[in-house]
């Protein structure tokens, strides 16, 4: 077996034979749980970044093996410049999460099955956006869902877990049974059910291709928490234990994006989709303008960042619809960058939640006298939420927005890149509020914050300056993955 | 040596800024924050002094570019330098400005002396950057410095509102800026901005009138210019001096130079460009009437200000495109007035503001009186009529408030030796402006063209108390107030309505009427063993006619 298949298969086996292990020796590994959680996602996470040369020099490696072969089934796997820097984010975004866990979980009997239950969610992840056979696909797109779902019914907070756990299980699986119809009819079109075969041979009428473009998108929008099909997500974001919610924000809400790349835009050209250019703009500014505003509405901090989860999908929805070189490369971009970036709130509003128990905006006021790097780090995540220069989101938002105005739908672009000051507005008032105000008599007069969880909190500060005024690596892989789509001609 | 110049006007500054804010932070985490002694003072000196010696080394190499290319946006282009005459001159006047201040800066954190650095170095930055991605970046950056200041200096409560609002404001303007920009690189294909401009003239018409109604805004924003107006008059919370550095001088003359960059745009489309004339001309006016209404507050001077800056930009969109370079390179002794305005002296505000409103006066009238034919506009006599009444009623109330002044000092200016040491220029000003402000008394106190004049003040204070009442407390106070609530309304409505009331709402529904029918069924079909034999007879009878069928 070639190395570089080695690797690949490391990052998906490595979390969940590490997962097996912890269920099987929960009784000996509950204190040490997420040390060895944190050892599997970082090895992850190494082999990931490992296959960089292999993707430079050959074109990324691949692994097929026979399933159901009467039916033409296979277990393929692949990894492509299209996976990757999804593939990096995931990683990236569980290991930091298990980090966090460690300052955040409290430690039980139970704790082994928590971090198992998270690095099943994250080769959930990583099997979904390595699997290259539709079956496959499908599978791990599921147990994500199972796996998440779990998390919430069983670690979140609040009596209302398990309506919520029901809720988005309801709901994320509506929008799986889209795409399960989008996959099926695909496979009845080419007999095959293997990305690469569907990428050279779908021969589709163009009522066909609205079709099964828009049982994907659709589908794909639910994962997204596109408006109006979000409400599972700030219920779900609110619940769940807080390492969950990052990798939920962080990195799960990003598959949605994935699928709409992988499928619709991998399939088909340009030209066939055309027809869904002004619906994805529209619903991306409409998403983001009431994600934005429903962010302003909301009195509770956690459901705030949530909404702005709501609010930020918009933007990512509205460069791919734009169906240009620079709106795709500033969604994808956009990926990478709302991940760091809402990873980075969400754990810096945890680290208040943990300090002062409470969650309502109205109780919470100056913290920043008693947790002034909490603060710094807040405030810098809300600058770049706010698409400020030189922080990571400006560069994205810079090319979605640069994707928008080379269609012929300007007023559509100025409404996004306009209504990008409802997010500064939440972003500030949030920060604002939080920690500049006069400090409310209730809330804490010193914390102790866990290093745990302040460590990772500033290390995606610092990222997401040095991500902002670095951009050139990561656009050079997003650039190369454009190849891979639309007909990959620019 | 063109570069090293170049770096260290922009690139020193920013960085000791930031190392000093970074310091600052430091201190604060570690409880050892203080007022920085004096050596700091002498650092910061240095620092600034530096930045004026490479400004005006640079200004003494005419012709030489540097070869400084940044390569950082991707599809973009390479971010480089183009060292124009008026951008130096501009930013030598803003350098020498800060520098004239720091004896009279009180810090009281290294982080005022860190925001004022980065602000002069991204300033200059934005000046003599020839590509619209640098200039947009480091506009921003002066923007969130701006914004930053009230929140380090007015503490936490106030500060933090008052950045918030600046800063969301500035924002607008910046979205204008932004919106222009990408329309520029769509269309002109690139981001320089000699080039894209040159190619801008042959935009279809419709891309024209999006790229100057957007700069368009973000000039109005940044000078100012009602209805927003207000962010800078919110610098008049903080001390006078970082204010008249950052919120009267430093955005304001960004925003003018960017009118006079983009000079070949507001010509381009002569009906555009009225339309922009006007509604510039009609923001200048509303100022106006706000600076009326507060002849005696604080935010008078800052609102005349802005008046100016609304007529030389409007006096731009005519054609009379070399107003700009004029205004903005007084824009340096505007904030020396603006100083010494602020000063707790009666003697020298009567001083200052005589001065100001004789130079205005002066300054306008021979613009007008020299460019009044050459205005493109139609019906431009009339536009000129309320321009002329605009400064003469705004110089005019500048005098009725020497007279105060003049009565607040109870008679004739004297000047006690005291004064002549410790204010010498005041001292200066008052001994020679003396007799010429006693002239002023007279005619606005005693002679026919006073009560003429009161007449019309009487009706126009009356008009812009009435217009005050109509579309500053009533519109404009109430209706943004009503608007920030409406859009709160808006969105707490949504949220009740859309994702509580109607989408789960009717989600709910399905989800009863679901439960509902199932239990239904359930009733009918479990239960009594009749009921179950039923449902099995029912069941296979379906089967047997889809098999017959």
């Amino acid at each position: 077996m070639k190395i570089d298949i080695a690797s690949m298969l490391v990052i998906l086996v490595a979390p969940l034979l590490t997962a097996v292990i912890l269920v099987i020796f929960h009784r000996r590994v509950d204190r040490t749980a997420g040390y060895i959680a944190a050892a599997s996602a970082l090895i992850s996470l190494l082999a990931a970044l490992s296959l960089l040369p292999a993707l430079h020099n050959s074109g990324g490696p691949e692994l097929a093996l026979p399933w159901i072969p009467a039916a033409g089934i296979e277990l393929d796997l692949h990894l492509d410049w299209l996976t990757l820097p999804f593939v990096i984010t995931e990683a990236s975004v569980t290991l930091i999460s298990i980090i966090y866990a460690w300052g955040y979980h409290h430690q039980d009997e139970k704790t082994p099955y928590f971090y198992a239950l998270l690095l099943v969610f994250a080769s959930g992840m990583a099997g979904t956006t390595l699997a290259d056979d539709m079956v496959l696909f499908y599978t791990f797109w599921e147990l994500m869902l199972v796996a998440s779902c779990a998390l919430i019914m069983f670690w979140g907070e609040g009596p209302e877990r398990n309506a919520v756990a029901l809720k988005y299980f309801i709901f994320t699986h509506f929008g799986s049974l889209l795409v399960l119809v989008a996959l099926v009819m695909l496979y009845n079109l080419t007999g095959n059910d293997t990305f690469s075969a569907l990428r050279e041979g779908a021969r589709a009428t163009q009522g066909q291709v609205i079709t099964i473009t828009a049982f994907f998108i659709i589908g794909f929008c639910v994962k997204m928490a596109i408006f109006p099909l979000h409400l599972w997500l700030p219920d779900a974001h609110t619940v769940a234990p807080m390492p969950v919610t990052i990798m939920l924000a962080a990195a799960m809400l990003s598959m949605g994006a994935y699928g709409i790349l992988r499928f619709p835009m991998s399939i088909f050209t340009s030209q066939q989709l055309q027809p869904f250019v002004i619906p994805m703009m529209v619903a991306g500014v409409i998403s983001e303008i009431y994600g934005a505003m429903m962010a302003l509405a909301e009195r509770d901090i956690k459901r705030i960042v949530a909404y702005s989860s709501v609010s930020q999908m918009g933007y990512i929805l509205f460069g791919l619809g734009t169906l240009t070189f620079n709106g795709i490369a500033g969604a994808t971009m956009h990926v990478i960058f709302h991940a760091i970036v809402k990873a980075l709130l969400f754990m810096a509003l945890g680290i208040v939640i943990h300090a002062t128990g409470k969650r309502s905006i109205d109780e919470l006021s100056g913290l920043g006298r008693v947790m002034p790097l909490t603060a710094i780090c807040t405030g810098i995540g809300a600058l770049t939420i706010a698409g400020t220069p030189p922080f990571c989101i400006f560069d994205s938002e810079w090319l979605i927005f640069a994707g928008g105005f080379e269609t012929p739908h300007i007023a559509l672009a100025v409404a996004a890149l306009f209504g990008s000051l409802l997010t500064v507005a939440y972003a500030l008032w949030l920060v604002t509020r939080l920690f500049f105000g006069d400090q409310k008599p209730a809330t804490i007069a010193k914390v102790h914050i866990p290093l745990a969880t302040l460590i990772p909190t500033v290390f995606l500060s610092i990222l997401a300056l040095v991500e902002g005024l670095l951009p050139a690596p990561v656009f050079n892989w997003i650039s190369q993955e454009l190849t891979l789509i639309l007909g990959g001609n620019w | 040596m063109v570069n090293l110049w170049v770096l260290l006007m922009t690139v020193l500054p920013v960085t000791i800024g930031i190392g000093m804010g970074c310091f600052d932070i430091i201190l604060r985490l570690r409880n050892h924050h203080r007022a920085p002694n004096s050596a700091w003072a002498i650092f910061f000196t240095f620092i600034v002094l530096a930045t004026v010696i490479s400004a005006v080394a640079l200004l003494l190499l005419p012709g030489k570019q540097p070869g400084i290319a940044i390569n950082w946006l991707p599809n973009s282009g390479s971010m480089t330098i183009h060292l124009a005459q008026s951008g130096l001159v501009t930013a030598t006047a803003l350098s020498i400005f800060l520098l004239g201040l720091v004896p009279v800066i009180k810090p009281t954190g290294l982080m005022d002396y860190g925001l004022l650095l980065i602000t002069c170095g991204a300033a200059n930055l934005a000046f003599i950057s020839g590509h619209f991605t640098l200039r947009y970046v480091a506009l921003e950056v002066v923007g969130l410095c701006i914004a930053l200041y009230p929140l380090v200096v007015l503490g936490r409560s106030l500060g933090s509102e008052v950045s918030r609002y600046v800063f969301i404001i500035l924002r607008v303007g910046d979205a204008g800026f932004l919106t222009a920009i990408l329309l520029f690189l769509q269309y002109a294909g690139t981001l320089d901005i000699e080039t894209s401009l040159g190619i801008s003239t042959s935009f279809a018409p419709s891309v024209q009138l999006w790229v100057i109604g957007t700069l368009g805004l973000a000039v109005w924003v940044k000078i100012g210019l009602w209805p927003f107006h207000r962010w800078v008059n919110a610098g008049n919370l903080l001390p006078s001096v970082p204010n008249a550095w950052l919120y009267q001088a430093v955005m304001p003359t960004l925003g003018l130079y960017l009118a006079y960059r983009v000079q070949p745009l507001w010509v381009a489309i002569p009906p555009v460009s009225a339309v922009v004339a006007w509604v510039t001309l009609a923001a200048t006016v509303l100022t106006m009437v706000s600076t009326l209404r507060h002849v005696k507050g604080p935010h008078f001077v800052t609102n005349f200000q802005t008046v100016q800056h609304g007529l030389a930009f409007f006096l731009a969109v005519n054609g009379q495109l070399h107003i700009i370079p004029l205004v903005l390179y007084l824009a340096g002794l505007r904030g020396v007035l603006f100083l010494i305005k602020h000063s707790k002296s009666h003697r020298i505000r009567a001083g200052a503001t005589a001065i100001a409103g004789v130079a205005t006066l002066a300054f306008w009238g021979n613009l007008v009186a020299r460019n009044a034919r050459m205005l493109r506009l139609p019906g431009f006599v009339g536009i000129l009529l309320v321009v002329i009444l605009a400064v003469v009623l705004a110089v005019y109330f500048l005098l009725k408030q020497v007279a105060e002044y003049r009565q607040q000092t109870k008679g004739s200016v004297t000047v006690s030796p005291e004064m002549r040491e410790q204010e010498p220029v005041a001292w200066t000003t008052l001994s020679s402006e003396d007799k010429m402000l006693q002239w002023f008394f007279r005619v606005i106190k005693r002679d026919m063209p006073e009560r003429v004049l009161q007449l019309m003040t009487v009706s126009v204070i009356g008009i812009g108390q009435w217009l005050y009442r109509v579309i500053e407390r009533n519109t404009l106070d109430t209706e943004l107030i009503k608007l920030a609530n409406g859009v709160l309304k808006l969105g707490q409505w949504g949220y009740q309505s859309i994702e509580n009331a109607s989408l789960e709402g009717f989600l709910r529904w399905i989800k009863d009427a679901v439960v509902t029918l199932s239990r239904y069924l359930q009733s009918l079909h479990t239960g009594k063993l009749r009921f179950n034999l039923v449902w099995v007879a029912i069941s296979m009878g379906i089967v047997i006619v889809a098999l017959v069928a």
